[in-house]
């Protein structure tokens, strides 16, 4: 019987295997990605200094806006509002000719059925503006 | 341009200069790897995976060192985890069915056996070696990396790597003769 091969001696053509060029196609695309990927990551990620920063912005601008609803939008829709004391009294104060108004004049509707535009004529003469208020009580906050 | 240089370069953020570093040696990484994890495209995913973890190791690096053995060695450990996340060691995948697609084996043909062939039939018998085993022997035996060396990539003692290699021989000469007796056999030597 023959001996038996030696594995080393019949397997260490391996060693020479080549693959095509065409196998390393896209090979370093994707270890240039892999590379890139911690480095973008790195950049895109938010510090905790720049989060507390961003939360707080963010923060500070609902409750900005909680204000302007629950101070100037909330009170104009009411039929009859509080008197003085509520912060819109100078507004509703400097109103020409309020008397006989059911409720202030609506100037165009928008896309939404529940949405309003009023326009509030205020101060006198050369002071005369305009305070024009778009409201929808759909909007759920 | 030689490796140091390309090293250097690359330490200090060159891309260009790690993709002539990466053309350079893929192929030897792709090798190593595709014999320890057991087929090509994972090995693809693996030599893809050292060289990602060779850039990012890479300023830690110091000339002087082995660069291959410092290669080699990312490779192996990556090849290797590669093996245990996939929670199968080769020889649990042995898979008889799979017989039917052995390489046909013409009488008298072992020296026309392709590469690809020789490949198959290295992943079939290498079943029963562990990822650790298949790497002392490709190291060791394939790409004839000397016994210090490769027990310096793998950290452990050259007599460990000289039995681990004794043992794989064993392993490998056993299912080489069972499965594939045709290429078992040595050559007859012409009479003197």
């Amino acid at each position: 019987m023959k001996p038996h091969r030696d594995p080393s001696e019949f397997f260490r053509p391996l060693r020479e295997a080549r693959q095509p060029e065409t196998f390393w196609t896209g090979f370093w695309p994707s270890v240039r990605v892999g590379i890139r990927a911690p480095e973008l990551g790195r950049h895109t990620l938010l510090t905790p200094m720049k989060a507390l920063l961003l939360g707080s912005s963010a923060g500070v601008m609902v409750a900005a806006a909680l204000l302007v609803l629950g101070f100037l939008v909330a009170p104009a829709l009411k039929q009859a509002p509080a008197p003085s004391a509520h912060p819109t009294a100078a507004l509703n104060a400097s109103m020409p000719s309020r008397e006989g108004m059911a409720s202030p004049p609506v100037m165009e509707e928008l896309g939404s059925p529940s949405a309003r535009v009023y326009t509030f004529h205020v101060g006198e003469k050369a002071d005369a503006t305009e305070v024009i208020l778009i409201v929808d009580e759909a909007i759920d906050l | 341009m030689e490796d140091g240089e390309l090293i250097r370069r690359a330490q200090a953020g060159d891309l260009q200069a790690f993709e002539q570093l990466v053309k350079g040696w893929r192929e030897q990484v792709f090798r190593i790897a595709r014999q320890i994890v057991g087929d090509e495209e994972s090995a693809k995913d693996v030599a893809q995976m050292v060289f990602i973890r060779l850039w990012q190791v890479l300023p830690k690096y110091r000339e002087g060192g082995s660069f291959p053995s410092y290669l080699h060695r990312i490779t192996v450990n990556l090849a290797i985890d590669f093996c245990r996340e996939q929670t199968r060691r080769p020889a649990d995948s042995w898979d008889p069915a799979g017989m039917d697609s052995l390489p046909a084996l013409p009488a008298g043909a072992e020296e026309s056996l392709s590469t690809a062939e020789l490949q198959r039939i290295f992943e079939i018998v290498a079943r029963r070696l562990t990822p650790r085993q298949r790497a002392v022997f490709v190291l060791r035996e394939i790409e004839e990396i000397p016994t210090e060396e490769v027990a310096e990539i793998l950290n452990m003692r050259p007599s460990t790597i000289r039995s681990h290699v004794q043992e794989a021989r064993k392993i490998l000469q056993e299912s080489l003769a069972r499965l594939f007796p045709e290429y078992a056999r040595r050559r007859e030597e012409p009479e003197r």
